[in-house]
Formats: structure tokens, sequence, C-alpha cells
């Protein structure tokens, strides 16, 4: 296999499974930065070990694999609060990531066309959670509430956007637009 | 579809405002069931593509920022005519005056328009004008769909399976069930000395059946406002649970604090309080406490140590009727002079060991309210051994209220004793009608209330359905006396 080939070869198996890896690494660590770190390294430890992978297996089970490895590697370094799982959950977590029938594949556009139909006073929350990375409490004195009930419309939120996408995707796949 | 408190405890997680309990929670949740790890899962991919987007567009918007700066320009001379400054200035206040007033209109009017997010059953649409038909003369009635938008003035009837959920824009929510028929309207309001009519808070008429809302705060002035045949409910921001009855409405408040109006009545109803509205009557919170023992046992010797009644001493099993579950049947028990009416799962069910509760129908038929209060112990989580159980009408009848929460509670180390405590108040209105009104305390704990109206007169209540590794100690009913008030 040529160099290119091999590399599309790659391209092609991984860029469905990133959403998973960074996936699990946040639920992991809940820390974007982590997050970022480690799905680095773990691109790049498959792309090294890519010629040792047996392609009549599933590649999602393989990179989830190293990315539990990777995790556990990590656990020393990182700070105790922002890994705080069992080794035996990360392993079931891992376990459950691996197999695509249970873990919804979301989809950015499935995603930004359920963004659009939330309401702006939500789009500023998310801005600030997920933009500034602004934690509960900080959200919670810029917008006068109290952090409790800026939790609250958080998990609104992201109870209605799982929703809407779970549609769109259903829909999506009826061939309804 | 996720359980509540699962969802709750998965969001504190991610936004990282977890106590230690709630997470010790979620991973011992998470270990016994991979459902837990996939909802976990799904939350955070879901986090890990909004920052993506939300990155993503930001950096669209700077990017649009920047060429916009580059492509300004400056008309030269202009400025020297300053009265036509002035008066652009003038006529851009005065418009940009009536555009706030037009566009803040425009808001209240979508504040009150809800879209529907969820239904089932028959649900059907009636738009109402006047005096209930539509200007041709005919009320027409549709379907409702999910993500149509009702606007005020929609009356949606419910038939014996119906269910609807709707949205409001602010993020309020209304969960309508079965056989309710309710009306959505607005209140109405005038901007700019009246020349712009606008709709001023959002309003349910609720002509029979039940509503469950969870109200975001509500800007001042502009109240939701939900009103039944005989009181009103103003919210400015709560969870509540309304039922309406031909005979009577009740209020049950689970966070935050609303006023009720019946007549001359008026009572501030706070969380976890109730106030009934009778024959023109308010009521706040019937309030009980223990009474008399009913039924005590401390299980020391188990379950076997109760006889069944068709063993020899005589005695039958209670047949049941064609609408109960074919594979579970009522028997009779009885040990030193006491006897108890059981559950016995049979056929299917039954084969991964004897499952068997003890049935308080009896009881409830006797009293006008008891406490139940248990200890039980599992070997393992008793989520897994009550899932194969199937759930038909004669076991959705007397399975414990909230069982779903009750479940996720109960997934608990082995060996570890729980301690149960239910209370069960019944009140009949009519004969062969009643409306029970259950609490049920986990562990000292406040876990949930839940109200039902029913056209019984014995509702009845599984006491447990056990499986072989399960250990029931101190079962108490005792019969509840209402408070001196």
């Amino acid at each position: 296999m040529g160099n290119d080939q091999h590399h599309e070869t790659f391209e092609r198996l991984f860029l469905p499974v990133q959403t998973a890896l960074r996936g699990y690494f946040f639920a992991a660590t809940r820390d974007w930065a982590a997050t970022d770190d480690l799905f680095q390294e773990v691109a790049t430890a498959l792309w090294r070990k890519f010629g040792e992978f047996d392609a009549s297996r599933s590649f999602r089970s393989w990179a989830l694999g190293m990315a539990r490895l990777q995790v556990l590697k990590r656990r020393q370094t990182l700070a105790r609060s922002r890994l705080v799982f069992s080794d035996d959950l990360m392993d079931a977590l891992a376990t459950v990531a691996a197999d695509e029938t249970h873990v919804e594949d979301w989809r950015l556009p499935h995603l930004a066309a359920c963004m659009k139909k939330i309401p702006t006073a939500d789009q500023d929350l998310m801005a600030m959670r997920f933009e500034q990375e602004h934690s509960l409490a900080e959200i919670s004195v810029k917008v006068r509430k109290s952090e409790a009930a800026v939790g609250m419309a958080m998990m609104r939120i992201r109870r209605w956007l799982r929703d809407c996408m779970i549609k769109t995707m259903a829909m999506e796949k009826a061939g309804i637009t | 579809m996720m359980d509540r408190n699962l969802e709750y405890l998965v969001s504190r997680y991610l936004d990282g405002v977890e106590t230690p309990e709630e997470l010790s929670h979620l991973e011992e949740q998470a270990l016994h069931d991979p459902g837990v790890c996939r909802e976990l899962l799904c939350l955070a991919n879901q986090e890990t593509l909004i920052r993506a987007l939300v990155r993503e567009t930001a950096a669209a918007r700077e990017f649009a920022a920047g060429e916009e700066c580059q492509g300004r320009f400056v008309l030269p001379g202009l400025w020297r005519a300053w009265w036509l400054w002035g008066a652009a200035a003038a006529a851009a206040l005065v418009a940009c005056m009536l555009g706030f007033h037009v566009w803040q209109a425009w808001q209240a009017a979508q504040a009150v328009q809800v879209r529907v997010v969820d239904v089932s059953g028959t649900v059907a649409g009636i738009r109402v004008q006047g005096s209930g038909r539509t200007e041709s003369g005919v009320p027409s009635s549709a379907s409702i769909r999910i993500d149509e938008t009702l606007a005020p003035g929609v009356r949606l009837v419910l038939g014996p399976d119906g269910f609807v959920k709707l949205a409001y824009a602010d993020g309020s929510e209304v969960e309508v069930g079965r056989n309710t028929a309710l009306t959505l309207g607005a209140g109405k309001g005038a901007r700019l000395f009246g020349l712009i009519k606008e709709w001023r808070g959002k309003r349910i008429h609720l002509d029979v059946g039940t509503l469950t809302a969870w109200v975001t705060k509500q800007k001042p002035g502009q109240a939701m406002a939900l009103t039944m045949p005989d009181a009103r409910a103003t919210v400015l921001g709560t969870v509540l649970n309304l039922e309406v009855t031909p005979v009577s409405s009740e209020l049950r408040v689970v966070e935050g604090r609303v006023e009720l109006v019946a007549g001359d009545y008026r009572e501030v109803v706070a969380a976890g309080e109730s106030a009934v509205v009778r024959d023109g009557v308010m009521t706040k919170d019937d309030s009980y406490e223990d009474d008399r023992v009913l039924f005590q046992d401390a299980f020391e010797k188990g379950l076997g140590s109760w006889e069944l009644f068709t063993k020899q001493g005589g005695g039958e099993r209670i047949r049941t009727t064609e609408k109960q579950c074919p594979n579970i049947r009522l028997i009779q028990m009885k040990r030193d002079g006491q006897s108890m009416t059981a559950v016995e799962m049979v056929g299917r069910e039954a084969e991964g060991g004897a499952r068997v509760g003890i049935g308080t129908r009896p009881i409830a038929a006797q009293v006008d309210a008891f406490s139940l209060a248990y200890e039980y112990t599992c070997e393992g989580p008793v989520r897994r051994a009550m899932e194969g159980i199937e759930i038909c009408d004669f076991l959705q009848e007397m399975q414990p209220p909230d069982l779903g929460r009750t479940r996720t509670q109960m997934a608990r180390p082995a060996g570890e004793w729980n301690q149960v405590r239910w209370e069960c108040a019944f009140r009949t209105h009519a004969p062969g009608r009643s409306y029970w009104d259950t609490k049920l305390f986990f562990n000292g704990a406040f876990i949930g209330r839940r109200a039902e109206y029913r056209s019984r007169d014995a509702p009845g209540l599984i006491l447990e359905v056990i499986d072989r590794p399960f250990r029931f100690a101190n079962v108490t009913i005792r019969e509840m006396k209402r408070k001196d008030r």
C-alpha cells in the first residue's frame, strides 16, 4: 500500500470515531485542555501503529482500546480532581463507546441545525460555557441567577439539543428534510 | 428517554459541580448498568460537538467582523450638513423607539406560542374563536404533530392514551396527561398609548385532567397564569403539578411558590405543599400522622414463614379478572392468626425464582390513609431483577408510584439495608371514585409525590416485588390520622 493510500485509509476510518474519542476523553476528564491533549496523543499513536492494525477487526474498538490505555497512562499526571472515575469504570465506558450501536453518532450539521432553534438567551449561555469556558459559578454572577438555576438551564438545553438531534437524525434516515 | 434523576446527575458531573456522594452514586450506577455509561457518553459526545460548533461560530463571527472593517468607507463632505444629520438622527430615534416597541410586542407574541415537543396517543387540537367555534361556525379539529407551533386560542383534547409535551420559547415546559382538555391562551396588553396591542403573559385554562409545568422565571408583569374552572394559579417561575377533576382542582408545587386564588380564598402554595379547591372551598395541604398499627412483622424468618391458604388449612387464591395480568395472581397467606394478601408471579416470570409481594389493597379499602415502612437488602442491584417483569394494566395499577425513580435508588450495594416509607392518603369524592396521594421517602429523604384520580374505591399498592436475593425486614403498616389543623 502506498503512503498516500495508507493515509487515506486511516483518515476514512479515523474521521467517524473522532467524536466518540473526544467524548470518551471529556467524560473521563471534564477538561477541554486534557481532552485535546489526549485526543492528540491517541491520534498520533493510532497513526504510528496503524501498520499493525488488523483490518478484519473494528477500527472503533481498536481506537477506543488505545484511548483507554492513554487515559490510564495519563492517570498519574492528571490532577486527581480531573480524573475521578475508577479504572473499572473507564474500562466500562470504553467498552460501551466502542460499540457504535450503543452510542448515537452525532454529527456537527445535526447540532448546528438544532442550535439555531434555541432561544438567544440559551445561546448566550452556551457561548459563556463553551466559548469563554466559564464555570457555572462565573456564569451565575454574569446572568444574575443562582448557580443551581444556571445548572438546571444547562441541563434543559442539553436535553433539548439531544432530543432535537435524535429527531433530526430520524428524519434524515426517513428521507424527510 | 433518560431518567430525570440520572440526567440531573450526569449534567452536574459534566459541569463539574457534583458532590462526592453524587459522584459515587453515578459511578456505582454506571458500573452496574451499561445504559448509564451510554447516557454519559452520549452527553459527553454532545458536549464536544457543542464546543466545536460554538468555537467555529465565534471564529466565523470574528472573521466577518474583520471583513466588515476592511470594507468600511466614509462619504466626504457630508459632515458639513449637520442639520441633515440631526434630522436623520431624530428620525432614527423615533424609528428605533417604534421598532423597539414593535419588536417587544413581537417578542411577547412569540413568548406565548408553544411548540409541540412530544406527542403520543390521541391528541386533537381545535382552533377556538369567539364562542368556541371557528369563523366558519364549524369546529375544526386536527391531530397535533411534533414541532407544530400552537398559538393562543388552540384547545387541546387528549384521549385516554393521549400525552403531549409543550415547550415555550423561554424554556418553560408543560406536560399534559391523558383525558385532559385545556385551552392555550395569553394575557392582553398595549404599548405606546394603546397604539400597539400585544399579548402579555402565558395562559392555560385547564378544564379537566392533569398537567405538570416547569416554568422558568417570568418577566415582571408577564406572570404565567393557569386557570381552572374554580381557581386561578399565578406562576412566576416554578415546577408544579395541576389536576382538575369534575369535582375539584388540586395544585402541587415542587419548586418555588404559586399564588392560588379561588373565590374569596387566596393562598401562597410553597414547594412541597399542595392545595385543593372543592365545592368552592380551598384547603391547603392535608397533613397526616401515624396512628394504630395495622400490620407488623420483623420478617426474621423470611416470607417462607407465611403459609399459603391453599395448603392444608383451607383458603384459596383470589381470582383475578380478565383485565389483569395472566402471570400475576393474588394469594392469601396466614401465620399466627394474622393474614395478608400477597402477589404471586406465575408462568414465564416465575422461572427466575418465586417473586412475591405484599398487597395493601385490603388495607386501603378499610382506612383513609396509611403509612407503610420497611427495610430491605439485596444481593445485587434490584433493578436487574425488576426489569424482566412484564408490565400490564394490573401491575401498573398496583406498582408503587414513581417506580422508575425508585429503581434508580434501589441499585445499592449488597448487604446494605435501605429504609423505605410510603404515605398513602385516599379521599373519596363520589361513590366509586377516589383520589389518592402518595409520598415516598427513601432512607429518610423525600423522593417524590404522586397523586392520581381513580374510578376505583379501593386502590391497591404492592409493597414490593421481590426475587430470591431480596430480603425484607421490619415491615410496619399503620393507619394515619389527619392532624388537627
